[in-house]
């Protein structure tokens, strides 16, 4: 398992009174410039939201899709995983204003990322 | 992930724990266990109690573990009765004493059918477990360590063959130009043909199969199609694979225009990969005559995206009000689904998007081909969530020919419940169509000009081509689609790769090849 953060980097913004959904001013967005800085931000806040749990990223994590879908078993034979009626727990990357938040699609949490550089995906 | 099961469900115990039953009081001999044949208690009784229970905070869920002090007994007792509720063959296990394992993985082992199908194979070729830190690692869809390349072992034994199933693009075997049907020459200068050493096989094994990113090798390989061997060094890494590739459009001997697409996984990214190819293959001036869909690799995932597929295959006219697939319980739980306490209700033809990666906020309605056939490519790793789409397309009277070779064979499903540290695989649930058919244990196979019953739609038996490209239209499998499409029969059958010298592609007789998935798997199948 990966070892824990030992450098706190994630800003959670009020869990609950901001527990909602993408509102129709938030705009998905890319991670425009990723940098190791912006790679344990994320790192940070799936650790925070999800648990203290192995989350296998590829470097280029949000730069190609504003929807970032993490699968449990994913290093498993496929029958483990060949039928599965869960759904993947899925995060938007979304410019709220022109911050760069991350928002949980299952409990609407948001994270403001302050080490990550985001630009809005183009329609 | 958490998982909620309903107790009371088993046998005349009820939920009251047995004498002597729970913590560390049940453990010990037969005679001391209470164990009764036929008896179950609730599996509530016994869940959680464990012979090394976890301590600190259980990620899956945020809160401490539930695990407390329990023996060995207890947790074999939880496995007997979560069985007796859950499986779906529950009623052909054979009822064992849980105080004569010492190791619940083994006793869970007899917690199965052992019936054979009508082909003799095993009823229930799925029942296993996990480590359960490993099973709840999470990875970004379809984001695995390697070199973004799946091997096949045509040959594992001296003269060795090992050829590329397919690559990745964007990877480091992408881009350095690996392609289906290029093979290994040598790794590290150690020659992959015919080097029979100890050593040698250990370190073919390690390069092919990079445990860990940041490992570099250096691979010699023949290109397919030019002859040329290059030198390429490929360094192994996070690589993200790319589940929808090579759509395009062929042209069928008497001038069709047929749509094709390589559909390699169910995973959360192939949602907006298969909108994508749809959309391309809607766009053909004209429109497309017949589409051929390969998931010869394709061993499944996220059913939700079948459902897609298929209606995205099918359209809005054939499949609005259609059940894709009904999911059944065992005869206890006909209308409760027994692990989420959900009323058990039937999943149809999915036609918007669902967020998996294409946006859903608001759900987008998807494109569709309206077709009311279509041409499947498979294999012995179509599996799973891939036959789904199969059956719930024949389910709603979609014509669905089948080029290639029979299928896994599962129309299965569990849910993953974890208990002590490890996570069970127990066939729960079985999927069955609009027409009330899911019995295809022995996988679907083609049949020739006609079906013959449920699970033998009609097609061709062709053995997998790696000497031709994806969407060749000279590939062994595509050609037969063509043929079939342009005759309505099969085309005659290959000479067989023995006469054909280094050709793999034959109708039947050849040794099947190997091809594993995922990449990292730290699979150990090449020999000397």
């Amino acid at each position: 398992m990966r070892p824990a953060q030992k450098v706190i980097w994630f800003f959670p913004v009020c869990l609950v009174a901001c527990n909602n959904l993408p509102t129709q001013a938030d705009r998905a967005a890319l991670i425009g410039r990723p940098t190791p800085e912006s790679f344990a931000e994320l790192s940070a806040v799936l650790q925070q939201a999800l648990g203290p749990r192995e989350i296998r990223l590829a470097p280029d994590v949000l730069t190609q899709s504003s929807v970032l879908a993490l699968e449990q078993g994913g290093n498993l034979d496929r029958a483990a995983t060949g039928r599965s009626l869960d759904m993947p727990e899925r995060f938007e990357l979304v410019l709220s204003g022109n911050r760069c938040v991350l928002v949980q699609a299952r409990t609407g949490d948001r994270w403001v990322l302050e080490q990550t550089d985001c630009v809005p995906v183009e329609p | 992930m958490a998982f909620v099961l309903l107790t009371g469900c088993g046998g005349s115990g009820g939920g009251e724990a047995p004498v002597g039953g729970g913590g560390a009081g049940s453990g010990g001999s037969g005679s001391g266990s209470g164990w009764v044949s036929g008896q179950f208690f609730a599996a509530s009784t016994f869940k959680n109690q464990c012979q090394n229970p976890r301590s600190g905070t259980d990620p899956s869920t945020g809160r401490l573990y539930p695990d407390i002090q329990g023996a060995t007994l207890d947790e074999n007792n939880w496995l007997r009765s979560w069985s007796d509720e859950t499986y779906l063959w529950y009623d052909e296990i054979i009822d064992r004493n849980p105080a004569n394992d010492a190791v619940p993985i083994d006793y869970f082992d007899q917690l199965k059918t052992f019936e054979m199908t009508a082909t003799g194979a095993s009823k229930d070729k799925f029942h296993f477990t996990y480590d359960t830190e490993d099973w709840i690692a999470l990875s970004q869809s379809g984001v695995r360590v390697g070199y973004g390349v799946v091997w096949a072992i045509l040959e594992a034994l001296p003269p060795r063959e090992i050829a590329v199933a397919y690559s990745e693009p964007n990877t480091p075997a992408g881009t350095g130009g690996f392609e289906r049907g290029d093979r290994i020459v040598s790794i590290d200068g150690i020659d992959v043909v015919d080097d029979d050493s100890a050593a040698g096989v250990a370190a073919i094994n390690a390069a092919l199969y990079p445990a860990q990113a940041g490992e570099t090798h250096n691979f010699e390989i023949e290109d397919l199609v030019t002859g040329n061997i290059e030198l390429v060094q490929l360094t192994s890494g996070s690589v993200a694979s790319t589940p929808v590739q090579h759509t395009r459009t062929v042209t069928s001997p008497n001038g069709a225009t047929v749509g094709y697409m390589l559909f390699n996984d169910h995973i959360a990214t192939s949602e907006q990969g298969l909108i994508d190819a749809i959309d391309v293959l809607a766009a053909v001036p004209g429109g497309i005559d017949d589409l051929v869909i390969d998931i010869r690799y394709n061993g499944g995932g996220f059913l939700v995206i079948a459902s897609q597929l298929a209606y995205m295959i099918a359209g809005q006219a054939s499949t609005g009000g259609r059940v894709f697939e009904l999911t059944e319980f065992n005869d206890k739980h006909s209308a409760i689904n027994p692990v989420t306490g959900n009323p058990i209700t039937s999943m149809g033809f999915v036609d918007e998007t669902v967020g998996l990666s294409a946006p859903a906020n608001p759900p987008t309605p998807l494109p569709t081909l309206d077709l009311s056939r279509v041409f499947v490519l498979t294999g012995n790793g179509t599996c799973s969530a891939s036959e789904a789409v199969v059956n719930g397309l024949r389910g709603i009277g979609i014509e669905v020919i089948q080029i290639g070779e029979t299928t896994c064979g599962k129309p299965y499903g569990f849910y993953p419940t974890d208990n002590c540290g490890s996570t069970f695989f127990t066939v729960q649930f079985r999927g069955v169509n609009d027409s009330g058919f899911g019995d295809y244990t022995d996988g679907f196979t083609p049949s020739g000009s006609s079906s013959s019953t449920d699970a033998s739609p009609p097609g061709c038996l062709v053995a997998d081509d790696f000497d031709h490209r994806f969407g060749d239209p000279a590939e062994a499998r595509l050609s037969a689609a063509l043929f079939y499409r342009d005759n309505s029969i099969c085309p005659a059958p290959a000479p067989s790769p023995k006469v054909q010298g280094l050709s793999k592609a034959s109708t039947e007789g050849a040794s099947q090849p190997i091809v594993w998935k995922p990449e990292g798997l730290n699979n150990r199948i090449i020999g000397h």
